[in-house]
């Protein structure tokens, strides 16, 4: 009895031996990132991870607002905050973390493959006139969930400015539902969305909710052209037309100039933040939040991502020299 | 005594290895539930409980969304009430109105009176491969996924989904799916 009892015992202690003595465990960093970070990052996290065994970087991909409400709205335990619009963490985040690091930048640029219409002859010169014609399709990400989407109408408003000609409507706002038009705000235009923004039948417009699937979308061929950031054309191997950097969102030199188009959104989406989006050069930033759970662990991962940012890796945001700004609430 | 001390190692094991084996009691029942209530505004405005929304006239389908960053949840099973059965509850909805869903954690979306009746989506397959011909879809508040009451880690007790009634699985951009909605607004 006392035999067939102690043999249950063991049976028992060897059965829960690895359920209750875990093995070493890992630190998980919870990162919430833009989703133009989420391919640079996943080859980043593993290149962390085999030289810190210690840490699991945990990557979720948001839009870069959605990322922040992670933090701000839902209360959700986040470690670090990666945007691709620095000004959002400042406007956002104030009473969350204490500072935040800008690490990045691109611009906007005309995405396209060897299949799409024109493609041996769109250049820097004519590549409105080529998006304009009745043939091409062109693709954008929904402006009131992307801000690619949003930033390629920018684009096509500061063209217009430029040039002193209708760029915006022949390649975009004529076939929407309804057809839309900017307008002068004194020395620039601005644009304002309906609610919804929809393409007219007639397919010469593309609306995605991510760029994700626009791009899909261009390299099957329901498009010829999409409005994408250059590190994600080149993180997918893309051609694209490089835009004028007084135009193209991407140059800190400019951003007075980017600063005379402004697009509002067609509802509020979030209550904590409004529908203006006005021109200003693209900036990825990151920070800390002062809640992370894992602060020491987040840092430190958030310093070699600042450093490996600086590389001016492939398919990443393009370096700039990184900036600390304190926001005070530490 | 040894045969005590035993019997009480023998015990402790064994709820150990229940905690670790068993699987974990599915979250049926969302906590919220006995409290939830739908505000419905229109040329009337209605205001609902969990049990009043359950007694609305219900549609099932299979569906599911996938995020802007390409994660997918689904599809399931989902039964909820369609949004035009909704809108009627407050007057109805005009081809030129749309529908404002609001949840209590700041968020807004709207949709169409096309997109009520089907329309406008873009479909996918479950591999994420866009459809050439559209299923026709049914927005829909959803309660129930998968048999059992939308938890609240679901977005529940109540969210926006859309499905396809005929059962075939259909993927649909996630952006509309909205969370823990407690107002619809016809505009």
């Amino acid at each position: 009895m006392r035999a067939a009892a102690a043999a249950a015992l063991v049976l028992l202690l060897l059965f829960t031996a690895g359920c209750v003595s875990a093995p070493a465990a890992r630190t998980p960093v919870s990162c919430m990132v833009a989703g133009s970070l989420v391919d640079p990052l996943a080859g980043f996290e593993a290149e962390y991870e085999a030289t810190h065994p210690a840490v699991d970087i945990l990557v979720e991909g948001h839009g870069s607002i959605q990322a922040i409400r992670q933090v701000t709205d839902l209360n959700r335990s986040v470690d670090l905050v990666a945007v691709a619009d620095a000004s959002l963490i400042p406007d956002l985040m104030a009473g969350s973390t204490g500072a935040y690091t800008t690490f990045g930048t691109t611009e906007m640029v005309v995405a396209y493959t060897n299949a799409s219409r024109y493609a041996d002859e769109i250049d820097e010169a004519n590549w409105a006139d080529v998006l304009a014609r009745p043939d091409v399709r062109v693709g954008i990400a929904n402006p009131v969930l992307d801000a690619a989407g949003y930033r390629a109408m920018l684009v096509l408003l500061l063209a217009e400015r430029e040039e002193g000609r209708q760029v915006f409507g022949p390649v975009l706002g004529d076939h929407l539902s309804p057809p839309l038009s900017p307008v002068g705000n004194g020395t620039g235009l601005e644009l304002r969305l309906p609610e919804l923004v929809r393409p007219a039948t007639g397919g010469k417009v593309a609306i995605r909710d991510g760029s994700i699937f626009l791009l899909s979308l261009l390299e099957a061929g329901g498009v010829d052209y999409a409005f994408e950031y250059r590190s994600v054309a080149e993180g997918h191997g893309l051609r694209y037309l490089p835009l004028p950097p007084s135009i193209n969102l991407g140059s800190a030199a400019y951003a007075d100039r980017y600063r005379n188009a402004t697009v509002y959104l067609g509802f509020q989406r979030f209550t904590a933040i409004g529908t203006e989006r006005m021109g200003q050069p693209i900036e990825y930033a990151l920070t800390v939040p002062d809640r992370a759970s894992h602060h020491a662990e987040a840092r430190a991962f958030a310093d070699a991502l600042v450093r490996a940012a600086g590389e001016g890796r492939a398919g990443w945001p393009a370096p700039v020299a990184p900036v600390t700004v304190g926001l005070g609430s530490q | 005594m040894r045969r005590a001390l035993l019997a009480v190692l023998i015990a402790v094991a064994a709820v150990l290895a229940a905690g670790c084996t068993g699987t974990a009691p599915a979250n049926a029942t969302p906590s919220s539930t006995p409290n939830a209530t739908l505000v419905l505004n229109g040329t009337t405005n209605v205001t609902l409980d969990y049990a009043g929304v359950l007694a609305l006239p219900s549609v099932s389908g299979v569906g599911g969304a996938v995020s802007t960053t390409g994660i997918k949840y689904g599809p399931f099973q989902i039964k909820g009430v369609s949004l035009r059965t909704l809108a009627d509850r407050v007057g109805g909805l005009g081809s030129n109105q749309t529908l404002r869903v609001h949840a209590p954690d700041g968020y807004m979306w709207v949709i169409d009176a096309d997109q009520v009746d089907g329309k406008g989506f873009v479909p996918f397959s479950p591999e994420l491969k866009e459809l050439a011909s559209p299923p026709k879809l049914v927005p829909v508040l959803m309660y129930e996924q998968n048999g059992t009451p939308l938890a609240e880690e679901q977005g529940g007790p109540f969210r926006i989904a859309v499905l396809n009634p005929d059962g075939t699985p259909v993927i649909t951009e996630g952006s509309g799916w909205v969370k823990w909605v407690d107002r619809i607004e016809v505009r």
